[in-house]
């Protein structure tokens, strides 16, 4: 085989394959159009490709982390049933296995509270007058714990009472929602828009950018707000602001948790 | 919705409305459903068990709690996933800023990643691949590693994942690319290089135009 000068790296014929190759491509094809050896590479590339995507897409989950999962979830349902006072049935306190949960594993419940690990956030982003850039750190670190009622504004304020009681024993109280899921009020959540529009406040950067690509509208902000995030939307043409409530930063229209409320740009 | 309307198990959503109106046993009936595809996801995307399994834990306690968030439109084993999916992104992004964790996986040997060249009980040749490919995507570095197990192994489309990661499209597509050229002496063990076609970490004496590549966005 006559090629045009060395082999390029497996590297460079995998990022030509996929078409990611910013460097001047053209030497690469020329190269690779007359050489058998990088044609069979290619292959190779494509089959790697191919047997990732036929791993199976179940692995059996060893026994002791299905333990773990169920004893997590057993306490979560234990404190639920507590907090709420609803008719739960078998939803007496174990108190061993809460006792278990909380020594062994504060950390991933304060991690799991992500309504409080973004509430941390939320709450600095929202205080902070121009902090808004460097939030990243702030929104995955996992020493939050319940501090989600340092959240202010009324909306939070079921959500916080939930998450501490999660853990108390003895405060029923009838009237809070059991899955501390509901979503906010209409009301409440123009007044977090406009929040967010006075304050620029973002959870993280980025946060909302997939809604706002979807919806064609651009990317004012964003907050922790109850069950989710509230991503703030600007439609410059129509002068108005949108508010959407979803689970995620990376959320979509199809993952949206409450209709969407509109009002007026400030 | 699964199975016939006859049969005794409940659907996913079921059991998830089941949940959200306080039956404290239908959100463990449902993950146990799913564990083994959630825990797939999860340790194929952090490559570490001890990683995986607060993941995995993390993910459905936030899953317990949101279920009242949870609308119907989507399949609920893909909210699942995707809550899955984010928490080990959370993780990832969050260990990134500090030293690994070096203690033994629940003080037994028995990593579920990485079988450390265990026999190979199995003789079919498919298998063996298959745990080659386990473990050689647990080895890769954090950042060639997600985005290859979200594109390549989950099937997310580039432009979802570079949402989910924050990163350029181009970006993902690179890292896919040279992540496959790291995976690739798998499929051919016995295969050797053309001269200049190992990967670029080795100096390979080049006075080429299309280099060495490094890393293109």
């Amino acid at each position: 085989m006559s090629t045009t000068g060395p082999h390029p790296s497996s590297e460079v014929l995998a990022e030509y394959v996929e078409g990611s190759l910013t460097d001047d491509t053209t030497a690469v094809a020329a190269h690779v159009e007359r050489c058998s050896d990088c044609q069979d590479v290619m292959e190779q590339l494509n089959a790697v490709r191919v047997a990732l995507r036929d791993l199976p897409a179940e692995q059996p989950v060893p026994e002791h982390v299905s333990a773990r999962l169920s004893a997590a979830i057993s306490a979560e349902a234990a404190g639920r049933g507590e907090s709420s006072g609803a008719s739960v049935p078998g939803g007496d306190a174990d108190p061993g296995t809460v006792a278990w949960f909380r020594r062994r594993a504060p950390r991933a419940l304060a991690l799991a509270a992500s309504v409080a690990v973004v509430g941390l956030a939320g709450y600095v982003a929202v205080t902070s007058d121009d902090g808004g850039g460097d939030m990243t750190s702030a929104g995955s670190s996992g020493q939050a714990g319940e501090s989600s009622e340092l959240e202010s504004g009324p909306k939070q304020h079921n959500q916080a009472q939930d998450e501490s009681e999660v853990l108390d024993d003895d405060s029923a109280e009838p009237d809070s929602a059991g899955s501390g899921a509901a979503a906010p009020a209409p009301a409440d959540l123009r007044s977090a828009v406009n929040d967010v529009w006075e304050n620029d406040a973002e959870l993280a950067p980025e946060c909302g950018a997939a809604l706002a690509a979807e919806l064609g509208l651009s990317l004012v902000g964003s907050t922790d707000s109850g069950p989710g995030v509230l991503v703030v939307l600007e439609d410059e043409a129509a002068g108005q602001l949108h508010g959407h409530l979803v689970p995620t930063c990376g959320s979509t229209t199809t993952e949206e948790l409450s209709v969407p409320v509109t009002l007026p740009r400030p | 919705m699964t199975g016939p309307s006859s049969a005794p198990a409940a659907s996913d959503a079921e059991l998830l409305r089941r949940h959200v109106d306080g039956d404290s046993a239908a959100f463990g009936e449902l993950v146990g459903r799913h564990q083994d595809r959630l825990w797939a996801v999860a340790l194929r995307t952090l490559g570490d068990p001890h990683e995986a399994a607060d993941a995995l834990q993390d993910a459905m306690i936030n899953a317990f709690r949101r279920a009242g968030s949870f609308r119907s439109e989507s399949a609920v084993t893909t909210w699942l996933h995707r809550i899955v999916v984010n928490a080990c992104l959370d993780r990832v992004r969050h260990n990134a800023a500090r030293p690994a964790d070096p203690v033994a996986f629940d003080g037994t040997e028995v990593p579920g990643a990485m079988p450390t060249t265990a026999p190979r009980a199995d003789p079919a040749e498919q298998t063996a691949l298959r745990l080659d490919l386990e473990q050689a995507l647990a080895t890769l570095p954090d950042d060639q590693r997600v985005p290859l197990v979200l594109v390549d192994v989950e099937g997310y489309p580039v432009a979802e994942a570079a949402e989910l990661l924050g990163l350029p499209v181009g970006t993902i597509k690179s890292r896919c690319a040279r992540a496959r050229a790291k995976l690739l002496p798998l499929l051919s063990p016995g295969w050797s290089a053309p001269e200049g076609n190992q990967p670029s970490g080795a100096d390979v004496p080049s006075s080429t135009t299309h280099g060495q590549g490094g890393e293109h966005r």
